[in-house]
Formats: C-alpha cells, structure tokens, sequence
C-alpha cells in the first residue's frame, strides 16, 4: 500500500491537524511520531512504549490519556482495511517481519487514507470513540476527537471528488468496510 | 539539607548523615551471581561429561541410603588415593580453565552488554533527539532549568519515546555518559501538570547525581548474560538428565542441584530488586529537595480490596524495581523506609557465605586442592567483608534514625537473628556438613547461626550507639568504619569455625568417651596413666567444642577486638555538647554513657580474683601431683579445665556487675569487663605456669624451678587454654547481658542512674593512656599468638589429617547395609576397577604357571627358574598396590579379607623371590611361589564371591567364569604342594 495509489491525505497529516485543534501539548509527540514510518509508529503504539518496569524509572505510574495515539491508530485501520484484501495483509505482514529484521533502503512512503462514504465516516467516528474510551479518554473529549476527524476527512476529501453517492459492495459479507478506492 | 523546612515543619532527617551502603550491596549481588553461575555450570559440565561419582561413592563403600554428613567421609577414610584415582578415572573433573574461565566469560559477555545497551535503548527507530520535536525549544530550556537546580552538568543526553503515553522517563546509559529518556505522557503533561513534570525530570537527574546509572545497567547487563550463558544451559541440561531417566523408566526425585539452582536464581532476583527498589527512594529524596513538588509522585494506585489482595501487593512488590507510591511518598515526609533494616535483604544476604563458600570449595575440590585450614580464611574473607559491610551500614542507619528522631534504639538482635537464619537457609541449601540429607542429621543446629548472628547484630548495634555519642568527627564514618573493621573480623572467624568445624562437628553424633579418653592421651601423652579420662563426666560434649575452638586461631584475636573497639570509644568520652556529626536542627537527647569505671573495675577485681584462683588452682591440683611420667592424660587435662574454670568464672562475675554499669550497653559492658578479667587471669597464668616448680607448694608439672615459658611448655597446651579462656569469657558475657536484659525487662532489676561525674581532664588524660596501653597489649598478644597459630595450623589441617582424627575418634564404621545396597557396592567396586585387577591377579598366575612348566621340561630346571623368574615377580610386586590403589571391598567381610590376602602373599611372594633369584636359594623360591600361588587362588576366591553376590542380586555374574573346588580356596597350600 503506497500513497501513489490513491489521492487522499496522509494519516500523519489528519493526526496532525486533529492534534494541533485539540491538544496543541501533543504537538511534540506527533513530530517525534512523524519520524517514523507508519508501520513503525502503529507496531509502538498498539504494544504502548516505555517498559512498565525499566530500572531507573520514575516507576509504573498513570499512562496519560492522549489523543495523537488514538487518531493515528483509528485512521491506520481505515487505511489498512480500505486498501488491501486479507490475502494481501498477511503476505503483506510477512514482508513487514521481514523488513523489520533487514532495514530497507528506501523509506516507505506514508499510508494515505482514500475518500470515505457516509457509512465508513460514521463508522470511523464510532471507532474512534471506542478507542478514546479503551484508551482512557473522556466520552466529551472522545466526542470532540471523533469529530475533529470526521471534519477533517470530509474537507480533505470535497476539493478532489464529492461523497461518493452509493458505497461498493463490500467484499466478504462480514468484511467491517467497504472497500472504497480499489478500482 | 538544602531544602530548610519551616519552623513549624517536622524535623526530617537527611538521608545522607550516612553512606547507604550501595556499593557493597551490588557487590554482593556479584557475588551472589557468580556463585550461582558456578554451581550451574559446574552441574553442565558433569552432566555433559558423563562422570560416575556415585559409583565411586559405592565402590569406596558409601551407603547410598544413608543421607548423613559422616557416612562419606568416614566411608572415603584411608582410600584418599583409590578416591582419586577412581574419580580421575570415571569422573574426571572438567578441565580447570573451564570453571576459572566461565565467570570470566560472563564477565565479558554482561561488559559487551553493557556497552551496546545504551546504543539499543536509544536506536533510531525507537527514541527521537529532544531537539527534533521541540521546535521552539520551549521544553529544551526547561530542562536545562531542572539540570541546573540539580547541578547535573554536564548536561545529559535526552530523547523522546513519543510512542510512550506514561507519565515518566528513564534513564540509561553510564553515569558519565547518561541518557534521560522522556516519554510521550510526560511531553504532554508539561504544561497541565508541571509538578510531575519538574519531579519526573528532577526524579532521573537524582539517579544520576547519585551514580546509579552505572551500577544499575551492570547489574542488568549481569543478570541478562546470566539469564542467557547460565540459566539457559542449566535448563536445558536439566532436560536433558530429565529425558534419561524417563527415557530409561527411572522415577525423577528432586535433587538438590535442581532445587539450588531454582532458589538462587530467585534469591538474584530478589537481590536485585531490593538494590534497586532502594535507589528509587534515595532519587524521590534528592529530587525534593532540588525543588520538586511532593504532589508529582500523587500517583492515583488503587488500596487493596482486602487483606489478602494487599498481602499479595506487598509479595509482589518484592519483585519490582520500584516501591510502591504510597512507601515514596511517606518517605518524602520521613525517610525512615531509609533508616529502618529491611529483614527480607538482611535475610538473603545471610545465604551468601554459606553458599558461595562451599561452592567454591566443592569447585577447587576436583583439583586436588587441599582443604586446610588456611584455605578457609581465604575463602571467607569476601564474603565476610561484604556481608558484614551491608549489615552493619544497615544497623547503624537505624540507631541513627533513632538518635536523631528520639525514638527507641532497635537492640539489633532481631536483625542480626535473621541474618543467621539466612546462614542457615544457605546451610540448608548448599548441603554443606548434611551429606546428600535436605537437614543436617541434627537439626537444632541449625539453631547455632541464629543465636549468634542475635549476638552479631546486639554488639554493632551497641557499637553504634557508643560510637555515635562519643565521635567527634563532621562524619559518623571513620566510626563506622572501625566497627566494619571489627565487625568483618568477627564475622570472618565465625565463618572459619562454623564452616570448618561448627556445621559438621555439632551435627554428628558424640563420639564415645573411650575414644575421646584415646585422643587426649595421644595429645598428652602419659607413660604411666593415672585415673581414666573417660569417667570425666560430659566430656564427649565439650571436648570436641572445646578442640575446635583451640584450632580456630584468630579466635582470641577477633574477641579482643570485639570489646577493645568499644572500651576505645567509651574510654574517649562523650562529645562536649551536640555531636559535629548530628544535622541542625536535630534534638540530639541521648546522655553519656555511665563513667568507664564502673565497667573497668569489675573486670580489674574479676582480674585479681582469677589469679587467685589460677594460684588457688595450682596447689589443689599440686595435692594429687603424681611422679613425672604420668603427668599426662588425665592429670593434664583436668589441670587444663580447672584453668578455665578459674579464668572464666570470675569473668562471669565481673561481667554480671558491669552489665548494670549502662543498660544501653549491657553487652558492651560485659564484655569488657569479662574480657579485661580473663585477660588479667591470663596474665597472671601465663607467669605462674612459666615459673612452675619454683614454688613447691604450687608445682604441678615441673619439679625443678626454671623458666619455662607457658607457650612451650610439654603437656601445656597453650593455645588451647588462651582461645578457649577468651571465648568461653566472652559467651559467658553474652549469655549474663542477655539475663540482665530479660530480668530488668522484668523490672527486678534497676540500676539508680546517677548524673554522670565529670572527671577531671588530667584523669581522664590518664584514663585514656592506661586504657590504650591495656587494648595495645591484649591486640598485640593475641594478635602473635593467632599468627602463630595460623602458621601452625593453616599447612597440617587438610582433609587426610581430619580423615586421621574422624577415624581416632569415631572408628571405621560398619554400617547395617541392606542386601540392595550391598550388591550395588560390590558391583560398583568389581565393575569400575576391581574386574582388571582380579583379571590381572590371574593373568600373573598363568605367566607363572607357564614359567614353571618351562622349567620343568628344560634340562636345567632351576636354572631356567632362576633365570625366567623374575618379570613374572616383578607383575606380582604390582599387585601388592592394588589395596592402594584401589578401595577395600566394601560390604564383604570376608571377601575383604580374602583380597587382603592376596595382597599381602603377593607382596611376600615378590619380594622373597626378588630374594631367592638374587641369592639362588632353591627353598626360598620355591616358598615364594607358593605364596603367589596362593595370592593368586586368593583372587579366584575373591572373584567367585562376587560372582556369586552378582547373580543373586540379579545381574550376570563375573566376567571371569567362577572357580570351583580347590582353586577357589584362599588359603595358604600345604608346604608339599608349590
């Protein structure tokens, strides 16, 4: 899955601007996060960095409720999903593992997320309120996040192509989305 | 105390009035994993070579039912050879690089490590430079704040876990080179929550003002190397002995390697985590007071649910790294966490000696290295040193919490109890002195450790309180450094007696007092003996224990500076007012100690009282004097215990009165004055002995006056009555101080304190140089005489001279063996070595046998005998070594005999045949060859019996088939027949 293949804006980018309206202190981490390429940060972020009980640490405190992790994580699932069909992933996470232990010469370039319908918008909203309150957030403030980034997908998507008026089938009846953008 | 509270603040006191003992902690972990790697790795190694030792053990006669301590040495007695030899042979010890050369490789390894961590840790697809995600360098200057307010300079390295949402950091690296690693939570809270951001930061630069960096990461890097080179091996080793048995239908039973090797590794990592968990305090403390809000560590942590939930918390808080939050922030309130001796640490660090020098003795064992007693001083020095470092840094923080807060002084007993109870879990553990039993064949003496890691532990803490009142110094630690002086001295003397002699001789039966009435005589040795030793009664319990005390040299040395180190510190005096040492601000309320008088002049009057009764002595025992050669036995040793009695006596009174001189120093008081007692009693023995015979009616070993020093003196034994003098006194005080403390407890006993009385400055000038001159003196004597001693002792104690004595005192044993265990140890003996030497018996007989038909057909029979002869004699010179080389046939009897015999007729046989060829005596020859023929009938009988024994245990028979009729005979053959 490249960016090439499809018109839409860069997760890193939604994140960032989500970020920037909502929780401006959390601009450093999505700069530090920019760093890495998108398999990178998502590998970290599910397995949730910082070892519990690293000697010389402050100890095993609070983990803070954050919302970089949460946009990032919500939106490289609609990517992930929207671009390749289950064959493809694992043959796809078999390359990952690989190129994990031999490091790569080119960087990969950042996954992109492709026009969303109605349903996929609504069904992102209600996944990033789920994952705001797996991960600690408030439901006003997971509101707010799911939002944001509903609004930013739908201005990101109006000057290209309007909604799309009918979703395409999806590909397995118990496929969680439809999966826009492959044709 | 940069932090100054407020008037109305609690007085808090700083944790740093004294060093925290880190340093010999992590040493002590070191250890503790070297040791432990040693004795898995030793475990590969033998498993990977396929040694026999148990077969040699059987065929030496060990009885493999028998767990005790005694059934091995007594059974390997007078074999030492064939021991070596059969283990050479089916058990031959890894070669010596590899044992020596596996600690260096976890050296390394844990080094390389340690190096490449900190590179991993902060790799680029992991942590991001602070500077890349700080565009306006908002937070950059932030730390450089809290750097400064730490005055950490330079300025660490720091980087960013963007991926990490805790509130924390962490910080890696060196100590000279660190890395603070900030997580993405902490980013994120700086602005919201900047107390936990300022503690956080201030939190990690503490680690690295107070040096942890570095020996955190060794340990990590250590205990890594030891997870993968050590623990790794060992299990897979383990499997692999686990597969066999199962394989071969054996049922598995839990040995004690395995369960060694479970417990260590969790003693490790208890170890460990206590090391670091405590750093974690002393890091809080710093960061506050830097300036770090104490609301930065009000971490929300959910209270237990109920007692079980919270008793499972405070388990599982043994294995973190970090305490819990509730502990962190009492201890910003009051560091008494800091101050008060955490049992668990106190417990473990017990095990150490008590493993790792046996371990490292089992690992020398296998190079024929022998086990003197010098050896053993070696060995404990470390583990003594670093023992006794960790505990008395750990009681002495707690009396000064307790000076320094006014509450009450732990007595240290209960601390130091439980360091003797970890000597006796690591006993336990290591096997040392219980055979291959889980307890020692007597178990209360188990019980010994605990009484005198109580008594350890009461003097320190007593030491510490007299030194604290009297130091003078900025600085309790030239204090605490004479009383870790003294204290590993102490500790390294018990070591020696109670790993040479304590654990294996108070847990055996006693000896039988004829034996011990056989030793004493051989020690002093009487020509006409007068009246029997054995009648003494109680003599088989207090003769042994009163011999390993006399052999333990420094013994007089350690007691002496045990009670020379606090009469120092009393005789100084109290500081005049506030101690230099006490913080501001402290109310430093304890009073002086009660005037040195009243605990010297018991011990001086005790002194006098036992040269009276050193005299009064001497002419009793001059009425029953008998003639010159029976001076010995008896006479002797009676002469010897009534000394002691005499010397010790008096030192219990004088240390009943001068227990009540302070009860703040009860032991140190009765201790001084018992030592000071015997001492004197000593002084005035020594003289009177040396001069035995010049006063007739005092005479008892000499008639004649002459000067005759005490310490060479025949059928005086010294040493004897010098060590045993001074430690006896020295229980005694211990014991009377302990009375006093439970019948004042008891309020019977309650000494009207009088406001001490200032001694005029010239006194006291005189006090001092008088009380100088007395520690100099008793330093300085026992100090030769325990240099004296060492030399003596450290080269004849070795395995083959204990094995002499065992044998003196105890006999060979014949244990009731049952028929299972009687085949195998017939079978072991046949089987590894006995086979080729029955087979080499026979084998010479048919070289004769062929010689002698030979000389029969030649023309010149004896001259053909006379010249064909002598190589098959010289074969049968050989097979007089072979009860040398090779063990006495176990659980046989009578083939024990008949082996014998062989021995001894071919050795006959040889050498009169060696003879006759020289000097061509026809007769002589021809009775030299029967006695070969004989030997050699001998060895058929020998090999029928164990053929026989073989096939009724169920095995096939002997490899040789079995004689029958009259070569199946081990007798002499009639003088007609050669």
């Amino acid at each position: 899955m490249t960016a090439d293949d499809r018109s839409g804006p860069l997760v890193r980018d939604v994140v960032r601007a989500v970020v920037t309206e909502l929780a401006p202190d959390e601009l450093p981490l999505v700069e530090g996060l920019c760093r890495f390429d998108d398999a990178t940060v998502v590998r970290r972020l599910r397995r949730g960095g910082g070892g519990r009980h690293t000697p010389l640490g402050f100890g095993v405190g609070e983990a803070a409720a954050l919302v970089a992790p949460v946009v990032w994580l919500v939106l490289d699932g609609v990517a992930q999903r929207t671009a390749e069909s289950t064959a493809t992933r694992i043959s796809q996470g078999v390359t990952a593992m690989m190129r994990r232990l031999v490091p790569r010469r080119r960087p990969v370039p950042a996954a992109g997320i492709p026009p969303l319908t109605r349903e996929q918008l609504a069904a992102v909203r209600a996944q990033v309120l789920a994952t705001g309150r797996q991960r600690g957030l408030e439901t006003a403030q997971a509101e707010a996040i799911a939002d944001a980034v509903v609004a930013r997908l739908v201005l990101a998507e109006e000057p290209e192509a309007p909604a799309a008026a009918e979703p395409d089938p999806p590909d397995e009846p118990d496929d969680p989305g439809p999966a826009t953008g492959r044709g | 105390m940069a932090a100054l509270p407020g008037p109305d603040e609690p007085f808090r006191v700083d944790e740093r009035v004294l060093g925290a003992g880190t340093g010999p902690r992590f040493v002590t972990l070191l250890l503790l994993m070297l040791t432990a790697s040693g004795a898995m790795i030793l475990e590969v190694f033998q498993v990977m070579s396929h040694g026999d030792q148990a077969g040699c053990g059987l065929a030496a006669g060990v009885d493999p039912t028998d767990s005790s301590y005694w059934n091995t040495s007594l059974s390997t007695s007078g074999q030492m050879t064939a021991t070596r030899f059969c283990l050479s042979l089916w058990a031959p010890a890894p070669p010596w690089w590899q044992i020596a050369g596996w600690p260096l490789v976890l050296m390394v390894a844990a080094g390389l490590l340690f190096a490449v961590l900190p590179l991993w840790k902060a790799r680029r697809s992991r942590v991001v430079p602070l500077g890349a995600v700080d565009k306006d360098g908002g937070i950059g200057s932030l730390v450089g704040d809290l750097c400064a307010a730490a005055s950490v300079s330079p300025r660490p390295r720091f980087v960013v876990d963007p991926t990490a949402a805790s509130v924390g950091a962490v910080v890696f690296g060196r100590t000279r080179r660190p890395v603070v690693c900030l997580h993405g939570g902490l980013l994120s809270v700086r602005r919201t929550d900047p107390e936990r951001f300022r503690a956080v930061l201030l939190h990690e630069l503490a680690h690295i003002a107070n040096r942890d960096v570095t020996l955190t990461y060794l340990t990590v890097a250590l205990w890594r190397v030891f997870l993968g080179l050590v623990l790794l091996p060992y299990l897979l080793c383990l499997g692999y002995v686990v597969h066999g048995i199962v394989a071969s239908g054996g049922s598995l039973r839990l040995g004690r390697p395995a369960v060694l090797a479970v417990v260590l590794v969790v003693l490790l990592y208890l170890a460990r985590s206590d090391a670091l968990r405590s750093r974690e305090i002393y890091a809080d403390l710093a960061a506050v007071r830097w300036g770090a809000d104490p609301v930065g560590w009000s971490v929300t942590a959910p209270p237990p649910a109920n007692a079980v939930r919270g008793a499972l918390g405070s388990f599982t808080e043994l294995w973190r790294t970090h305490p819990r939050w509730g502990l962190r922030r009492g201890a910003l309130a009051d560091p008494a966490p800091l101050f008060r001796v955490a049992l668990l640490p106190v417990f473990l660090i017990g095990t150490v000696p008590a493993l790792a020098v046996p371990q490292v003795l089992m690992q020398i064992a296998q190079y024929r290295v022998n086990f003197t007693n010098n050896l053993m001083t070696v060995l404990v020095i470390v583990p003594g040193v670093l023992v006794t470092g960790v505990v008395v840094v750990a009681l002495w923080r707690a009396v000064v919490y307790a000076l320094l807060t006014g509450t009450r002084v732990p007595s240290g007993a209960w601390a130091g109890a439980w360091l003797g109870a970890g000597m006796s879990a690591g006993l336990v553990l290591s096997g040392f002195g219980s055979g291959w039993g889980w307890l020692p064949q007597r178990p209360p003496v188990l019980l010994v450790p605990v009484a005198a890691g109580a008594a350890f532990g009461w003097w320190v803490t007593q030491c510490a309180r007299l030194w604290a009142a009297t130091a003078r110094g900025r600085t309790l630690r030239p204090a605490l450094a004479s009383c870790v002086a003294a204290a590993a001295l102490a500790m390294m003397s018990w070591l020696t007696w109670w790993l040479l002699a304590g654990a294996t001789s108070l847990n055996r039966d006693a000896p039988s007092a004829e034996m011990m009435a056989r030793a004493i005589t051989q020690w002093l040795p009487s020509q006409a003996p007068a009246g029997d030793l054995s009648a003494i009664p109680g003599l088989t319990v207090f003769a042994p224990q009163l011999d390993n005390i006399a052999e333990t040299p420094m013994g007089a040395l350690t007691i002496t500076v045990l009670w020379t180190v606090p009469l120092l510190a009393w005789a100084s005096g109290p500081a005049t007012g506030t101690p230099r040492w006490v913080p501001d601000r402290a109310a430093y309320g304890e009073a002086s100690a009660a005037p040195l008088r009243e605990v010297l002049r018991p011990g001086l009057l005790g002194g006098v009282l036992a040269c009276v009764a050193v005299a009064g002595i001497q002419a009793y025992v001059h009425t029953g004097q008998p003639p010159p050669a029976a001076r010995g036995g008896l006479y002797a040793y009676r002469y010897l215990l009534l000394l002691l009695a005499a010397l010790c006596l008096p030192a219990a009174a004088a240390a009943a009165v001068a227990s009540t001189a302070d009860r703040r120093y009860r032991l140190l008081g009765a201790l001084i004055a018992a030592q000071t007692t015997a001492l004197l009693g000593l002084t005035g023995m020594t003289l009177l002995v040396s001069v035995d015979g010049c006063v007739a009616p005092l005479a008892v070993l000499s008639d004649s006056c002459a000067w005759r020093p005490a310490w060479r003196r025949p059928l005086f034994p010294y040493d004897f009555a010098l060590n045993n003098a001074l430690v006896l006194s020295a229980l005694a005080a211990v014991l009377i101080a302990s009375a006093a403390v439970l019948i004042a407890s008891a309020a019977v006993l309650r000494r009207r304190r009088r406001p001490p009385e200032e001694p005029l400055p010239a006194l006291r000038r005189r006090v001092r140089v008088a009380v100088a001159l007395l520690c100099a003196v008793a330093l300085a004597g026992t100090a030769t005489q325990g240099a004296v001693g060492r030399y003596r002792l450290g080269f004849t104690t070795n395995q083959l001279t204990s094995q002499r004595n065992l044998v003196l005192y105890w006999g060979l044993p014949e244990p009731h063996l049952s028929d299972a265990a009687r085949v195998r140890q017939i079978r072991a003996w046949y089987r590894l070595t006995g086979d080729d030497l029955i087979n080499l018996a026979v084998a010479y007989d048919s070289r004769l046998t062929a010689v002698l038909r030979a000389a029969q057909s030649s023309k010149d029979p004896w001259g053909t005998l006379h010249r064909t002869v002598s190589p098959v004699c010289f074969d049968w010179g050989r097979a007089a070594w072979f009860e040398t080389v090779w063990f006495r046939i176990p659980a046989d009897p009578l083939l024990r005999a008949d082996w014998h015999r062989m021995v001894t007729w071919a050795d006959t046989g040889n050498r009169g045949c060696t003879q006759a060829v020289k000097t061509r005596d026809n007769t002589a020859l021809v009775r030299a060859l029967r006695d070969l023929r004989a030997a050699a009938r001998c060895a058929e009988t020998v090999n029928t019996g164990i053929d026989r024994v073989l096939r009724a245990g169920g095995y096939p028979g002997t490899s040789r088939r079995a004689a029958t009729g009259r070569t199946a005979v081990c007798d002499r053959p009639p003088a007609d027949r050669p």
